[in-house]
């Protein structure tokens, strides 16, 4: 089966007053069709530039370095750019964390949908109506009707969030990359948005790129997840395998640094097995010192080296490549073993 | 059975809050209520989590047991003194020992100036210390902080987040406060940025033994800090227990509901079954009649859209829960 997206080797940098900052260093990416890959690493790891390298919408001040993206099998960076356009419409969406940025306050919102079906698919002005509500009823909006006259600052953060989705999946793509897409909604909110997207993955085998720094998102969406730190890619993996035995000791650490890690400590320790105290005024949540680099030039060693804690000689003068480790990938001379 | 009285005395109780804010144009006024008779206690040393969505109203009552803002109705007690009309010199007075931690370590704090400047100013305006003992002060402070003493000349702009919440948190903590209250101040950052400050605030207080309330909409941060958690639902509290019982047997539907939608992040707990409500939070400005969850409520019956309510102890333990369905005994809906 060919994969709805490849991306590989991408490195994209972005012009600043200090010279230039590459975003992502040597990226690669594969989503089958139907599946949900998960996207995490922290704050500038450079998580919405590959979004934005994908949907052809990084902005002027960032250049491509290298690599490439294919969608559906043909590749991006040799297409003139009418049929990159067409390409890009139906084979991929995309929805961001706050809706209300990205949609027009002053349209109603069937008309926004209608707009994109209008452009894309030739269809005439009231069969694009007529498939607005449609759509806006598959995205879970009650009373579709008569909501798709409403203007946006008229709907719930939520429903906006539904009205995203709808605009993103009108021409119906192969593939959707979510960017934070509940980080701005509330847990219960949060809760609805998740089971549609992933009832949409069951109906129209819709696949998904989960851009997120919600860990617990990622254990209840995702099939695989893809770990960034400072524009490289470090780990990648079945989900469960990574939540559970993460092998990059930046991922290691990074679950270890929450609340939940800390509660299990806690009841491991009151079971009597290894780790934190018992009760709830001891217990402290592991910290991973030391701030993520900004990248400058393509890593000559690794970049979480001045963090890490198992660090060995050669992590300073070489820069680790992906290898397979258990049923993923790792980038680490010297990755966690204790599983 | 502590869990419906707080341990200690009280340092901070609220007695039927309520907070009205006039909204809308000139002619088409309308009020909307965002604390809604709020009763709670706030026991010395302890820190008290609040939870709840977006326009529950955590902030909002915050800000009143603060006295940021004045209560429309209902009293606020601090150190069983009545501040809910103080004004003047005595505001001034509750406001040395009532601070405040905000959400957004970037707009709370002045961009012209220093960092050093920022945690000096409640000192010298509440004319607390002045020269070498500032000094000193600002100094001790930013190593109880972890913010390096070099670094008293920078400006907001050139710290990271983790680094501008630790300013946030000197600032709040340099006049020696009784009571801190913290409104999400870790919402902004990354998860690993997170759990530095939230071992400082752990830290600190077992060092300063202040009080805390805790704000937060994120269940696994609170369920972390906090001795005992009140959960808010438009306005009102709907369930206030233990975070060891609340956790272990959240009896609120509401509550439930909260707990099951907060993603967790390994095996065991992914396999149990999760309950999405359906609908958003109802408009404040129209709270619908009896229970205030009756529209999303998945096993609301014909009292909830008529009766309201009391939030009274209704288990075994003594933990108080507003709803109809939960008994005497603490037995009552599993969603
Ligand atoms: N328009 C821009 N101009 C200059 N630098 C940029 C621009 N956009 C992003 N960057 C830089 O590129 C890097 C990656 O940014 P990106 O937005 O992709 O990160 P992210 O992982 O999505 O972070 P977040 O979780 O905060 O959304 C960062 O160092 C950022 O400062
Ligand atoms: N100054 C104000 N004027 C008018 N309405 C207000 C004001 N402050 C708050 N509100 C309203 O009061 C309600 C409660 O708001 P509040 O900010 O206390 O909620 P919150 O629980 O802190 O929400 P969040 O999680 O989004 O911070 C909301 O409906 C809000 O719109
Ligand atoms: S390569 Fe070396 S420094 Fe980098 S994560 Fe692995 S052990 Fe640590
Ligand atoms: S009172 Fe009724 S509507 Fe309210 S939470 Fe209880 S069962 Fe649900
Ligand atoms: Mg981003
Ligand atoms: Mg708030």
């Amino acid at each position: 089966m060919t994969p709805v997206l490849e991306v590989d080797g991408l490195s994209v940098g972005f012009r600043s007053d200090d010279g230039e900052v590459l975003a992502l260093d040597d990226v690669s990416l594969r989503v089958e069709p139907g599946e949900i890959v998960g996207v995490v690493g922290e704050s500038g790891c450079g998580k919405s530039t590959l979004g934005l390298s994908i949907m052809g919408l990084l902005p002027g001040s960032a250049s491509v370095r290298g690599g490439g993206v294919r969608l559906g099998g043909r590749d991006l960076l040799t297409l003139p750019p009418g049929e990159l356009r067409r390409l890009r419409g139906s084979e991929v969406g995309m929805i961001f964390q706050e809706p209300m940025s990205s949609l027009n306050p002053v349209m109603p919102v069937g008309r926004q949908i209608g707009e994109v079906l209008r452009r894309h698919r030739d269809l005439g002005r009231t069969a694009a109506a007529a498939r607005a509500v449609e759509l806006l009823d598959l995205v879970g909006i009650p009373d579709a009707g008569r909501r798709s006259r409403a203007y946006p600052h008229q709907l719930s953060g939520g429903m906006r969030q539904r009205v995203m989705i709808a605009i993103a999946i009108a021409c119906e793509p192969k593939l959707l990359i979510a960017d934070e897409p509940t980080t701005a909604l509330d847990v219960t909110v949060q809760a609805q948005i998740l089971d549609l997207l992933r009832s949409l993955r069951d109906r129209v085998d819709l696949a998904i790129m989960l851009i997120t720094h919600n860990l617990g998102v990622i254990a209840t969406m995702a099939d695989r997840v893809s770990i960034m730190y400072a524009g490289r890619k470090v780990e990648e993996g079945p989900t469960r395998d990574i939540l559970d035995t993460p092998r990059h000791p930046y991922t290691a650490r990074l679950l270890a640094s929450t609340p939940q890690a800390a509660r299990s400590a806690a009841v491991s320790a009151a079971a009597g097995g290894p780790g934190g105290s018992v009760e709830a005024g001891g217990r402290r949540l592991a910290e991973i010192p030391g701030r993520v680099p900004t990248m400058t030039a393509p890593a000559t060693a690794c970049t979480f080296q001045a963090r890490c804690h198992r660090d060995v000689d050669l992590c300073t003068r070489v820069r680790p490549e992906l290898e397979p480790a258990g049923g993923g990938l790792v980038a680490c001379f010297h990755p966690e073993e204790s599983w | 059975m502590v869990s419906q009285q707080s341990p200690g005395s009280p340092v901070l109780r609220a007695g039927g809050l309520v907070k009205d804010f006039q909204v809308g144009s000139v002619g088409r006024r309308s009020v909307l209520r965002a604390v809604d008779g709020v009763d709670l206690e706030l026991a010395a040393g302890e820190t008290f989590g609040l939870v709840g969505e977006s326009g529950s109203g955590k902030s909002t009552l915050g800000k009143v047991l603060l006295r940021l803002q004045t209560p429309t109705a209902g009293t606020v007690e601090f150190e069983g003194r009545d501040i809910s009309r103080a004004g003047g010199r005595e505001l001034r007075a509750v406001h040395r020992r009532l601070r405040m931690v905000f959400q957004d370590p970037y707009s709370s704090l002045d961009p012209r100036m220093s960092i050093g400047d920022i945690v000096a100013e409640p000192l010298r305006l509440h004319r607390v210390a002045r020269g070498r003992d500032l000094e000193a002060r600002v100094t001790g402070l930013f190593d109880q902080c972890g913010l390096a003493a070099a670094w008293r000349h920078r400006y907001p702009h050139e710290l990271s987040g983790g680094q501008r919440q630790r300013v946030g948190i000197a600032r709040a903590l340099s006049l020696r406060p009784s009571v801190l209250i913290a409104d999400e101040p870790v919402s902004a950052l990354d998860v690993s940025v997170q759990a530095g400050i939230l071992n400082l605030l752990k830290d600190l207080q077992a060092d300063l033994g202040f009080t805390c309330l805790f704000i937060s909409h994120d269940l696994s941060v609170v369920e972390f800090m906090c001795d005992r958690i009140a959960v808010m639902y438009l306005g009102r509290i709907v369930e206030v227990a233990k975070a060891s019982e609340l956790f272990a047997l959240p009896r609120h539907p509401y509550t439930q509901a909260l707990l099951s939608a907060d993603p967790p992040l390994h095996a065991d707990a992914a396999a149990t079954p999760r309950v999405v409500l359906s609908g958003d939070m109802p408009s404040a400005l129209d709270p619908p009649p009896g229970c205030r969850f009756h529209t999303r409520c998945p096993v609301a019956e014909a009292v909830c859209r008529t009766e309201d309510p009391a939030l009274v102890p209704r288990a075994a333990d003594g933990h108080p829960v507003a709803c109809h369905l939960v008994l005497a005994d603490g037995s009552g809906p599993r969603l």
